[in-house]
C-alpha cells in the first residue's frame, strides 16, 4: 500500500517537473529548465527502480 | 627601377581603395537627399519623408509575400511594379533606418492608393501602417532551422496560432528540446498554447 502511494507522487513529481522544465525553456530560462528535466530523468529512474516494483509473489497475494 | 615601380603601384592600389571606402561612407551618410533629388516625382512630396535607396541591411533577404501587395523581390529595391490592375508600386529604404522598408502604391493617376512599412528585427519582419499599427507578422523564409532565441510569448501583432506555431517549431532548438519533443509533443504543443494564450490574454 505504502509503495503504491509513493509510486503515485513520484509518477506526480515526474509529470510536474517534466512540465516545468518544458514551459521554463517555451519562457527562455533554459538553465532551470534544464535543472528539472534532470529531476525528471532521475524521478524516471527512481520509479524504474526494482524495489518499487511489484514483485511476482506480491503480484499473486493481491 | 623595378622596386621603385612596385612601391608606386602599390600606392595607387591603396590610394584607389582608400577613395572607394570612403565613397562608401559618404553614401550612407550624405547620399540620402542627393539620390531623392533624383527619384523624386510628383507624388512623392505629398508623403513627406525622405528615402534612399540600395543601402539595405539584410542581403540575404530575397523576397517577401505581403499579403496586401503581393510578392517583393528586394533586389530590385527602388523600382516601379505595375500591377494587373494598372496600380503602381514603389518600395523605398528609410534614410534614417535602413532595417525599415517603405512600400507606396499608386494608381495609375499617381494617387496614393495604400503605403506601408516594413521593419525588419532578427527574423521577423512586421508589416506596420504608417501610424506604427502592426498589421501582419512575418517569420522571414532564410531561417535556419529552430533557434531558442524565438521561443517566448506573444510577439505585437502576432496571433495565437502564429505564436503557437513559432514556439512549437522553435522548441526543438537544443538537444534537450529534442530528446522533449520526441518523448512528449502533445505535452509540449499544449504548454506553447498556454503560453501564447496567456500571454495573449494578459497583453
Amino acid at each position: 500500500m505504502k509503495k503504491t502511494v509513493l509510486l503515485v507522487i513520484l509518477i506526480i513529481s515526474l509529470s510536474a517537473s517534466f512540465m516545468a522544465g518544458i514551459f521554463l525553456k517555451i519562457l527562455r530560462f533554459p538553465k532551470l529548465s534544464l535543472l528539472f528535466f534532470i529531476l525528471s530523468t532521475f524521478l524516471f529512474l527512481i520509479i524504474l527502480y526494482k524495489p518499487f516494483r511489484q514483485s511476482q509473489s506480491e503480484k499473486k497475494n493481491n | 627601377m623595378k622596386k621603385v615601380f612596385i612601391v608606386i603601384l602599390a600606392s595607387g592600389i591603396m590610394m584607389t581603395a582608400c577613395k572607394k571606402e570612403e565613397k562608401m561612407n559618404s553614401f550612407t551618410n550624405d547620399s540620402c537627399k542627393e539620390k531623392n533629388e533624383i527619384i523624386k516625382k510628383d507624388w512623392y512630396p505629398k508623403l513627406g519623408i525622405e528615402y534612399s535607396i540600395n543601402n539595405f541591411m539584410y542581403p540575404d533577404i530575397k523576397s517577401l509575400i505581403v499579403p496586401e501587395i503581393g510578392e517583393f523581390n528586394f533586389e530590385l529595391a527602388n523600382t516601379v511594379y505595375y500591377l494587373n490592375d494598372y496600380s503602381i508600386v514603389n518600395i523605398f529604404i528609410s534614410c534614417n533606418n535602413p532595417n525599415d522598408i517603405l512600400i507606396y502604391k499608386v494608381d495609375k493617376s499617381n494617387n496614393l492608393i495604400s503605403e506601408f512599412i516594413i521593419s525588419f528585427e532578427k527574423n521577423m519582419a512586421y508589416l506596420k501602417k504608417l501610424n506604427g499599427e502592426i498589421l501582419y507578422v512575418f517569420e522571414l523564409s532564410n531561417n535556419k532551422g529552430p533557434d531558442c532565441n524565438q521561443l517566448g510569448p506573444i510577439h505585437n501583432g502576432e496571433t495565437v496560432s502564429q505564436c503557437i506555431v513559432r514556439n512549437f517549431s522553435n522548441f526543438p532548438c537544443d538537444a534537450i528540446g529534442t530528446v522533449a519533443i520526441v518523448l512528449a509533443p502533445r505535452e509540449i504543443f499544449a504548454a506553447c498554447a498556454v503560453v501564447c494564450g496567456v500571454s495573449a490574454i494578459m497583453s
